[in-house]
């Protein structure tokens, strides 16, 4: 009897010892590696094949040669997409798929470092100030941090044809320091002459106001960067009556979207492109045309004394997702390529006519090299010079909410609405978005 | 080896049984671990695939909300003003043109579901070769190229619907070198005959990858085949784009029969193909369900199997101990029993074991003690039976003796030598009465040479005093007891046959003690024998004219069955040298209250 007791004991040990086993095996391999990994990879966000994306590879260059265990991927993602995946991850505080690094746009920076505080990590220690300038770090700045690394210039300039231009009468000489009426008058003489367009504009995007504003140093908003400033805005009146004119003269081609932007004058539609300096790498990709390019500064308002031959447009900057793991390895990377590297800097120039914020950039050989493309102008040199006279303007949060309602107001105005009428309403409008946003 | 053979023949009994319930446990483990193994894969793999099938469903419906929006933005493009006005005018300066565009833009945009429709392009062409891209994308191929493609040209012959065609690159920057799925349709005015333009939804792959990837596995792989049979959309990458005709085939075949799943057999696998067609988009979604990567995922059996192989263990280790807890009595008896088989009945088995087993001992030991004491008995009888033999054997005086020593009496008297005869007749009626007259059995040692005295006077009275008997009697043994005529036998052969021819001889005769035996010798300096002559000599019978009917055989039997086996005779003999008879019994005195010996 108790031999059998003893047996049923061993038995339920065996069963008891045969159901741990199962449990045993039955969990996977330690998710160390897994984490290990995320470690030495990192993940940034550009949107533009032939500009930052370009930049962010040649950056990655430069790390393999000091940390070749970090593999790094570059992914190319539409701007607007980019925005609305940030702003879903930061309201949802859900941050999967998200990468370390991303672009993002100047005017747009004010708004996610004010609505998601702490979601991007401060860079103060690796960005230097004084060697970068003041206009474009002001955005990024928020209670004496720098969050960003800033990159390409938005320095507005103005892209002219110079075959189209002597066609019409006009000589390099004639080009320089214009005023927009000057401008609209010229372009009258070219559609007379050739037949092709002055210049595009995309009733949708309002960049030619917007470089019109900055010259004068105004903006949507007063320099708290709250305030809502249409309705008295004489800078923005005049802007926008620029462009009314401009539209009525008949010498902008109207194209809506980037790809006609950039194919009006690829393919030869239009004389000028009065644009931020990012836009010279596409002009150069249609190297047919070289030599028959030249750059002159961006004309000025007539009638507003603030008014000078110097705008910014766009441009945009480096920054740091605190959240998502590898941030210490991402402030790494960007303080050994965009925030340090003036021979990274140097290469961009040359491969994609990079016009760098970054101060001591000025030394650097590719820079003073005259440019074959532009008829041998050194433009390197002309555009930082130009780059340092662009008034310093606080854009505020929500450049591009107001710009929507700018947009429908100057419609509106062009269909012959009263402009102090329409912007009063606009004025209320946007003070209303604003507030709800 | 033949050690252990011989122990498995002895156990075989517990072998057998072992062996049979080992193969019974196994087969049994066996079978039911593999039963329920497969019966458990099959519901595992039909709760898959039915799990699969409600899948698809969902990605199906999924994707005929999208194809909802899809239609709800064509239909925004096709009816509002800005867009025709956008694709048919010439004007592309003025304010109306600022107008035109910057409303199509909004027009669109707010058209637009959120989220997943910025990954996508929306192209608008127009016959008079404008064109509208809607995100940074740009177009890869002019408005011409766009306009003589396979897309348009099939959109062009159902400018109505909106089709959903696959090609090889989906002509915007977004989705350069790609494949894409490109949506189109045909803008034309209401009942006009000829589209003013065309437009585009650019469905990249990864889009379409997002309405089924997170549904798949290693096991299951999902994918569009439009109705050529050519995989649009895979979560296997590298299959896109090409036809598979076999597969279209299945699926189509579990669409028009409603069948659960159809099967297929890809790239050397056995795969169950799910599919559903979806509406409007004419493809057909389609699961292929890998049964090995499902049974793989399921797991390994190596723990269930561990664990028979241990119960079966367990079961037959307890099941060892039983059985042999059971045989163990069995095997016991069985070796007792060969005993009993050599010969010995006196042994008992012990009784114990279980209770058939005790039942058997028992009975066995009764039967055991039954059969003892039935040979002893037998045994007994054999012995008495024997006695009684031997015992008329000593009282046949052989009738020839008596005419002999008469016929040697007549004579003396007849020479008138009376003294002699007297002499004779006193030994010879002695000799009568000692050997047939007499109770007893045994007698002491003294009085039985007296006799031989008797016998050896009368012998020479017969046939002369050639030759000579010496009798030695040991003092201490005079009251010995020695069965009856026991010596006489031996004299009487050595003189008949110790000295054939021989002109004189001596026969010696002694009685002594050596430890607690008596020890009679009977000695001639005869012919002799050979060895093997003596034992013919041991086993033949008396003889015709010898004093009565007992041999020397008989004299051995008898000692032997009085005393026991290791008494007896015992004759050593060399040719011409003469032989000597040894026998030894037991020295026992006889009780000196008998008086009427001598």
């Amino acid at each position: 009897m108790r031999c059998s007791r003893l047996l049923a004991l061993a038995l339920a040990f065996c069963l008891l010892w045969g159901l741990t086993a199962c449990a045993k095996t039955g969990g996977g391999p330690a998710e160390q590696p897994a984490m290990e990994a995320e470690e030495h990879t990192l993940t940034i966000w550009a949107w533009d094949d032939t500009f930052n994306v370009k930049a962010a590879n040649l950056a990655k260059a430069y790390y393999a040669k000091t940390d070749p265990g970090v593999q790094v991927d570059i992914v190319t993602m539409a701007q607007t997409d980019i925005i609305t995946r940030l702003n879903t991850a930061f309201s949802s505080s859900n941050y999967e798929g998200l990468p370390n690094i991303v672009l993002i746009e100047d005017y747009r920076i004010q708004n996610f470092l004010k609505s998601y505080p702490g979601e991007f990590r401060d860079l103060s220690s690796i960005v230097d100030p004084n060697k970068f300038m003041e206009y474009k770090l002001r955005v990024m700045t928020e209670e004496g941090k720098i969050y960003g690394v800033p990159f390409d210039s938005g320095a507005a300039a103005l892209f002219y044809r110079t075959d189209y231009l002597q066609a019409a009468g006009y000589t390099q000489e004639d080009m320089q320091n214009l005023t927009w009426n000057e401008y609209i008058e010229i372009g009258k003489d070219v559609k007379a002459a050739t037949g092709k367009y002055m210049l595009t504009l995309d009733p949708s995007d309002l960049g030619q106001v917007r470089i019109m504003m900055q010259s004068a140093g105004a903006w949507y908003v007063k320099e708290d960067g709250e305030s809502v400033d249409i309705a008295e805005n004489e800078v923005l009146k005049a802007s926008l009556s620029t462009y009314q004119r401009m539209v009525d003269s008949g010498i902008a081609l109207q194209v809506s979207g980037w790809d006609p932007f950039v194919k009006a004058f690829q393919e030869g539609e239009v004389a000028s492109v009065p644009s931020g300096c990012w836009v010279m790498s596409n002009i150069v990709k249609a190297e047919e045309q070289s030599g028959k390019w030249a750059v002159a500064p961006i004309p000025r308002l007539d009638g507003i004394p603030e008014s000078v031959n110097a705008s910014s447009i766009g441009g945009g900057s480096w920054y740091v997702l605190s959240s998502v793991p590898g941030a210490d390895l991402a402030v790494d990377f960007l303080g050994k390529t965009f925030a340090s590297n003036e021979q990274l800097i140097d290469d961009l120039v040359k491969d994609i006519s990079l016009v760098s914020t970054m101060k001591s950039a000025k030394d650097l050989k590719y820079r003073s090299e005259p440019s074959e493309f532009f008829g041998g102008q050194r433009i390197y040199e002309d555009l930082a010079a130009w780059t340092e006279q662009i008034p310093p303007v606080n854009y505020g949060l929500y450049t591009y909410t107001m710009e929507d309602i700018i947009a429908q107001s100057l419609q509106s105005i062009m269909q012959g609405a009263d402009m102090d009428e329409t912007l009063k309403n606009a004025q209320t409008q946007a003070r209303a978005s604003v507030l709800h946003s | 080896m033949e050690k252990i053979l011989e122990k498995l023949r002895s156990n075989s009994l517990l072998l057998k049984i072992l062996s049979v319930m080992l193969l019974s446990v196994i087969c049994v483990a066996t079978l039911t671990l593999s039963i329920s193994i497969r019966a458990s894969e099959d519901v595992y793999v039909d709760t898959f695939t039915e799990s699969n099938s409600q899948i698809i469903g969902q990605i199906r419906e999924n994707m005929g909300r999208f194809n909802d929006e899809i239609s709800e933005i064509m239909s925004v493009i096709k009816n509002n003003w800005a867009f025709r006005s956008y694709l048919t005018s010439e004007d592309r300066s003025s304010a109306t043109a600022s107008y035109t565009q910057y409303s199509m833009v909004w027009n669109l945009e707010h058209a637009l579901p959120p989220d997943y429709f910025e990954k996508m392009s929306i192209v608008l062409v127009g016959v008079n070769g404008s064109s509208y891209l809607s995100s940074d994308a740009g177009l890869t191929v002019s408005v011409e190229e766009l306009l003589d493609s396979a897309v348009t040209q099939e959109t062009r012959r159902q400018p109505n619907r909106i089709l959903y065609q696959y090609v090889d690159d989906g002509f915007t920057t977004l989705t350069q070198g790609d494949s894409a799925i490109v949506a189109s349709t045909g803008l034309n005015y209401a009942g006009g005959q000829s589209n003013y333009g065309y437009a585009y939804v650019v469905i990249p792959q990864e889009v379409l990858r997002d309405f089924y990837s997170s549904f798949s596995s290693d096991a299951n792989s999902l994918m569009l085949l439009d109705s050529e049979g050519r995989i649009i959309s895979s979560t296997q990458k590298e299959l896109i784009g090409f036809k598979n005709l076999e597969l279209l085939e299945t699926a189509q075949q579990v669409e028009e029969n409603s069948l659960p799943y159809g099967e297929i057999v890809q790239s050397g696998r056995q795969m169950a193909v799910v599919a559903q067609e979806i509406p409007h988009w004419n493809f057909h979604l389609v699961g292929l369900i890998d049964r090995e990567s499902i049974l793989r995922a399921v797991g390994s059996y190596k723990p269930i199997e561990i664990m028979t192989l241990l119960v079966v263990l367990c079961v037959f280790a307890i099941m060892f101990l039983v059985v042999r807890k059971t045989t163990r009595p069995i095997h016991s008896l069985v070796a007792e029993m060969k005993q009993v088989t050599q010969g010995d009945f006196s042994r008992h088995i012990p009784v114990e074991g279980n209770y058939e087993v005790r039942e058997l001992a028992t009975a066995f030991n009764y039967m055991l003690d039954g059969l003892d004491s039935y040979m002893e008995q037998i045994m007994t009888i054999e012995d008495e039976k024997r006695e009684a033999e031997i015992r008329a054997l000593q009282m046949q005086i052989n009738p020839h003796f008596i005419y002999n020593t008469l016929a040697s009496l007549k004579w003396m008297i007849w020479q008138g030598n009376s003294e002699s005869a007297v002499q004779a007749i006193d030994s010879f009626s002695r000799l009568l009465r000692g050997t047939i007259s007499k109770r007893e059995e045994r007698i002491p040692a003294a009085e039985e040479l007296d006799n031989l005295k008797d016998y050896v006077f009368l012998q020479h009275l017969r046939f002369g005093e050639q030759i000579q008997v010496r009798f030695s009697l040991a003092e201490d043994c005079r009251n010995c007891l020695m069965p009856k005529l026991t010596l006489q036998p031996f004299v009487e052969n050595a003189f008949f046959h110790a000295f054939s021819g021989a002109e004189e001889g001596s026969i010696f005769v002694s009685v002594r003690r050596r430890g607690n035996d008596l020890v009679s010798e009977i000695i001639d300096n005869g012919s002799g024998m050979k060895q093997e002559e003596v034992g013919r000599t041991l086993s033949t019978g008396g003889k015709a004219d010898h004093f009565t009917g007992i041999g020397i055989k008989n004299v051995d039997d008898r000692i032997k069955l009085l005393y026991g086996a290791q008494y007896g005779v015992s004759i050593s003999s060399e040719p011409g040298k003469g032989t000597a008879v040894t026998i030894t019994i037991p020295a026992q005195e006889k009780e000196s209250k008998d008086p009427t010996n001598l």
